[in-house]
């Protein structure tokens, strides 16, 4: 016991000396949050959102099918279904959309010769989050067609007319243009205009519909940044296992009689209280930004701590398995990333089509994302917790156990 | 007391220790001594219990390393060939770290800390970092962090790489007093002068073998006082060897088309006669080198070839 916490101690002592490093683990997805926060004004009133994006393409030309894709790949978190005008509006009016994208009959000919064009955003003002990201990601279309031609305006105009009647191109023309584009690029390097195709923003109703449960926006945000962070303190702290190699201190400690089980235990003692310390100090604030009720603080936060912790337990275990430092953190980086991706972190659920949300609340992280956000919504009680609690615990010292084991293995010793 | 009994430690099919035996004495330094890749640090690795041997057996004080390796590790002290230091603690946190993991407890360790602390002249330095000290800092540090915990047997190896001679002299001094406490103490290293002037009882290996053990003065006499004779030339091999195999107490060690080693009592005295029977031979001699009886021509004698190459 005296050897278990003089270990932890030790392994304390060495983080509160390299802080650098535990800020960057924490530091890297405070940052994440905040952008994101910025970017839909924080707030916990907003409601949740749905997004189904309507489309109306009023010329029908292959525009409207780049639009849709850049629509769809705004990281997922639209469905983008091209309709009849009529058809949008009626369906926009019923509440049954996010926004309709009306693309206007003169829209190629517009971006082609720099002509003023609008693009009409209609806005579902029962909804505030979502039509805002459909905004700003049609807007961004405009804005890169407006640099190309400042670009290559002239060249493009030249090539939209075609060549002459039964002829192609030829070559020295070609090279021509390459030339022009390559000395446009430097001369305009840095240089940014305001866009002339305008964008305009209509919002179709006023009147503000009730949506059923209330959940604030950040607060389906705040857990996921949360679960982030912790794992990317657990995923630094199994790196420490490489730093030990390399200082041959893990080979000191293998012939030392006390052996691997407090010495790791140490380490994750150390570690226990990092993650504790994030989810205390993280979600302390949190609960105040957001108004969420104090009460349910510590048991989020101890949930967060036996999260972090059974994490740490985890990564030891990969990195244990992976035969050197390079190939620990290729192989922590290959499930950390999906699983976050997944799993609630970089997307709230809520904003995922139902099956990803479906598969992602069934990722370990997702798992225990739910849990964090139902504690903090005041969905759950002791009772409820104790079964789930259990089994992190469980998966922790399950996970601790592979790990002493691997480290006897590799290393010898006790 | 470490027996070590034909112990052998394979990777694969490479043989690192190939069926070494030895008895190292409490209250004496038994040293191993052999060039790079001998196999000392596997042998030390395999008494730490930090490796597994592939057969044979390593007893500790009569504690089988394997059958009982905790009770083994907490009488044995281990001063690896690497620094194994947290670079971010102080001198005093990292022993007071390791006395830790050495069982020892809270109220003993404050003061065995400064003890050793000042045994190993860095009592000023003790609330330094790690990372701001010298090499031959470090290197005492290593130390300390071994014999902290007062161990009956101390491995040692190779405890002197990269260290000036001050720290060096300081450094045989700490070993010598651990040896007068009574500690069995197993020095590796492939410094001869170091050998010589620190170890009671040596062995000398090469390839995972013993090639050749006793005190001092045994492996001395190995050699029957002669001198070795290095030369470098052109040579041809048959001719020289019959020529000078027909002088008297001549013993032909090596003989090629480039080299030639000769063992022989009194050397200087008969190097007219040698360089007459290698020119009648054929023999082209350009470079010569005489070397007084020690370690070092035992080991170019019993293996050919010297020590540090
Ligand atoms: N983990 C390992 N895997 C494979 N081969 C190894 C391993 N450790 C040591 N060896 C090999 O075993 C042989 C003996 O190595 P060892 O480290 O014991 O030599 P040494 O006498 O301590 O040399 P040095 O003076 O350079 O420290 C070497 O050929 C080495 O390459
Ligand atoms: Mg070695």
């Amino acid at each position: 016991m005296g050897y278990l916490l003089r270990s932890a101690h030790k392994d304390a002592l060495r983080l509160y000396r390299d802080p650098v490093a535990v800020l960057l683990w924490i530091g890297i997805p405070l940052a994440i949050g905040a952008l994101i926060s910025l970017a839909f004004g924080g707030g916990g009133s907003a409601s949740v959102p749905r997004a189904r994006v309507l489309l109306v393409d009023r010329e029908g030309t292959f525009l409207g099918g780049l639009v849709a894709g850049a629509l769809s790949n705004a990281g997922g978190l639209f469905a983008v279904e091209e309709v009849a005008e009529e058809e949008g509006r009626a369906a926009l009016a019923r509440g049954e959309a996010t926004s309709l994208v009306v693309l206007p009959g003169n829209f190629s000919e517009a971006l082609l010769l720099e002509e003023p064009a609008t693009i009409e955003v209609l806005q579902n003002p029962a909804q505030r989050i979502l039509p805002r990201i459909v905004e700003e990601t049609v807007s961004t279309l405009p804005d890169l067609v407006f640099y190309v031609h400042r670009l290559i305006g002239e060249d493009l105009r030249a090539m939209a007319a075609g060549p002459d009647e039964g002829t192609t191109f030829p070559d020295e023309r070609i090279a021509e243009v390459s030339v022009r584009i390559n000395r446009l690029v430097e001369r305009l390097q840095g240089t940014l205009f305001p866009p002339v195709v305008d964008v305009e923003v209509v919002v179709e109703r006023e009147d503000e519909q009730d949506e059923g449960p209330q959940v604030g926006f950040a607060l389906l945000f705040l857990p996921g940044i949360l679960v982030m962070s912790l794992m990317f303190v657990a995923q630094g702290l199994g790196e420490d296992l490489w730093r030990e190699d390399a200082m041959t201190t893990l080979r000191r400690a293998a012939v030392a009689p006390h052996g691997f089980g407090a010495f790791l235990g140490g380490k994750l003692l150390a570690g226990a209280g990092v993650v504790l310390l994030v989810s205390a100090v993280f979600l302390g604030v949190g609960c105040l930004y957001l108004g969420v009720p104090l009460a349910r603080w510590p048991a989020a936060a101890a949930w967060g701590g036996l999260l972090g912790t059974a994490m740490i337990a985890a990564m030891f275990g990969l990195q244990l398995v992976a035969s050197s430092q390079k190939a620990g953190n290729v192989l922590t980086m290959m499930i950390v990333f999906p699983l976050l991706m997944i799993g609630g972190s970089f997307f709230p659920f809520e904003a995922m089509p139902g099956w990803m949300g479906a598969v992602g609340r069934l990722t370990p992280n997702g798992w225990a994302l739910e849990h964090l956000k139902a504690i903090l919504l005041g969905r759950a009680d002791a009772t409820a917790l104790l079964a789930p609690t259990a089994g992190l615990v469980a998966a922790g010292a399950a996970c601790f156990a592979f790990s002493t084991w691997r480290l006897r293995a590799r290393y010898g010793g006790g | 007391m470490i027996e070590v009994q034909d112990l052998r430690k394979t990777y694969g099919d490479l043989v690192a220790v190939d069926g070494v035996s030895f008895t190292a004495e409490g209250g004496a330094v038994f040293g191993l001594l052999g060039p790079n890749g001998a196999g000392k640090s596997t042998t030390i690795g395999c008494i730490s219990g930090l490796l597994r041997p592939t057969a044979g057996s390593v007893r500790v004080l009569g504690i089988d390393v394997v059958g009982d390796g905790r009770e083994a590790r907490r009488r044995l002290g281990v001063v690896p060939q690497e620094l194994a230091l947290y670079e971010d603690l102080s001198a005093r946190e990292n022993l007071d770290y390791w006395a830790a993991a050495y069982g020892l407890g809270r109220g003993d360790r404050a003061a065995r800390v400064e003890e050793v602390l000042e045994l190993v002249g860095l009592s000023d330095r003790g609330r330094d970092r790690v990372k701001t000290f010298s090499g031959g800092m470090k290197r005492r540090l290593n130390f300390a962090c071994g014999v902290v915990h007062r161990p009956d047997v101390l491995l040692l190896d190779e405890p002197t790489v990269g260290v000036d001679p001050q720290s060096r002299v300081r450094l045989f001094d700490l070993v010598r007093a651990e040896r007068d406490r009574g500690t069995c103490v197993l020095y590796t290293t492939h410094y001869m002068e170091e050998a010589e002037s620190l170890c009671d009882r040596l062995a000398i290996v090469d390839h995972g073998k013993v090639i050749a053990h006793g005190t001092l003065a045994e492996l001395r006499s190995l050699l029957g006082e002669r001198d070795l004779l290095r030369l470098a030339g052109a040579f041809d091999p048959a001719a020289q060897r019959a020529a000078l195999g027909a002088l008297a107490d001549v013993e032909v060690v090596q003989c090629e088309a480039e080299a030639l080693t000769l063992a022989l009592p009194a050397a200087s005295r008969r190097l007219p006669e040698l360089f007459e029977a290698v020119a009648r031979a054929g023999g082209d001699v350009r470079e010569t080198t005489l070397t007084q009886p020690s370690l070092e021509t035992l080991f170019i004698k019993l293996t050919g070839k010297e020590l540090r190459q």
